[in-house]
């Protein structure tokens, strides 16, 4: 998370000389990522902790997303790549073309969601508790949530697909032992019909952002000058231990 | 389509003055591309701030984006309805949703200000 804040100000630093830079990662261990202005609550932390997840703090909206048997996605570009000034919903639309053609070449059909549950925020601590008009939705059930923000030019979208079926865990986790799993929500696996690795996964929103803006991908290796301006940003995503947790 | 009142920036903050102080918040345009805002993060009453840099923050189910500060000074007022209610924002943006007051350092700062006219024109509209 930390390393996406400093790509996103990379981009902000130099807009012209970063290019934009999409990156899939998983989480080790699993952590619970909490929206940038998502209230922290502190037995919900020490539940999060009890579990054995990690917590982070986002630099996007929403609210908490469960960073288990999932893939995470960022993308990071100026706003001058596109060709004219272009709104939030314009932006989700154009960035997700990758992420549908991503799904599509693993036999999934995804759409924006038309705001299954409105885009008005229901009472619940979990992102994927209602979907906005920034998701994905396959059959009408959620398959990918995003969230952007964007500073001084640079938009930085970045979003949890689950592999696999993790809805019991992720109200657990979010909601409290024993709630009720998330509905609306559907996994790769489910919509796919079959198994998809995290490896296969990762190739095809690679080769989805390929087909889908007719470009080539360049592997950028993590230099000690990115990994240093990360560690800068890790306080900024770091959620402290409650008190006497 | 604009208030002809009011003076806008280019990242879309609207500031309607009054004697010293300068009253804040985000246009229409802003609030429209944001969609549903359900938290606003405003600055301290007492805080400097400076034109052109981060004041606060917006959020909305769909973005997080930064509020800027079209000028130069201290943070007299915010809005504290926007805490409960910040879909306020949305529904009346130059009226009940305004967010901040400034008691200007440099009313100069007002002369790097978009008209109404040019703000609308920056728009494509």
């Amino acid at each position: 998370m930390a390393l996406d804040l400093a790509l996103l100000h990379e981009v902000i630093r130099a807009p012209e000389a970063a290019p934009p830079c999409l990156r899939v990662y998983s989480w080790m261990p699993p952590c619970v990522s909490l929206g940038f202005h998502q209230r922290v609550d502190a037995d919900d932390v020490r539940r999060y902790r009890r579990l054995g997840y990690g917590v982070v703090r986002r630099p996007t909206g929403g609210r908490a997303v469960l960073h288990l048997a999932e893939i995470t996605y960022s993308v990071v570009v100026a706003e001058s790549v596109f060709r004219r000034p272009t709104s939030v919903i314009e932006s989700y639309a154009c960035l997700s073309l990758g992420l549908i053609e991503a799904l599509a070449l693993l036999g999934i059909r995804a759409e924006l969601a038309p705001g299954i549950s409105g885009d008005k925020v229901t009472g619940s601590k979990a992102c994927f508790a209602s979907a906005a008009r920034c998701d994905l939705a396959h059959g009408g059930r959620k398959i990918v949530g995003s969230a952007q923000v964007r500073k001084k030019g640079a938009i930085l979208q970045h979003g949890s697909i689950p592999l696999v079926d993790r809805r019991e865990a992720e109200a657990d986790a979010l909601l409290g032992e024993g709630a009720q799993p998330i509905a609306g929500v559907v996994s790769v696996a489910e919509a796919a019909g079959r198994t998809v690795s995290y490896s296969e996964a990762a190739g095809a929103i690679r080769a989805g952002f390929e087909r889908a803006f007719s470009l080539s991908l360049t592997d950028m290796p993590l230099n000690e000058e990115l990994l240093g301006g990360c560690e800068a940003f890790r306080p900024l995503v770091r959620v402290g231990a409650p008190q006497g947790s | 389509m604009y208030p002809g009142d009011l003076k806008y920036t280019s990242t879309h903050e609207w500031v309607r003055v009054s004697g010293d102080t300068a009253e804040i918040g985000i246009t229409k345009y802003a609030s429209d591309e944001l969609g549903d805002i359900v938290f606003v993060d405003l600055p301290e009453v007492g805080a400097p701030v400076q034109a052109g840099a981060v004041a606060g923050s917006i959020e909305s189910v769909k973005a997080v984006a930064e509020l800027t500060s079209p000028v130069s000074g201290e943070i007299v007022a915010v809005n504290d309805v926007l805490g409960d209610t910040p879909e306020t924002v949305n529904e009346d943006p130059y009226g009940a949703g305004w967010m901040a007051k400034v008691k200007m350092s440099s009313p100069s700062d007002l002369d790097r200000l978009l008209d109404a006219a040019a703000y609308e024109a920056s728009l494509g509209g």
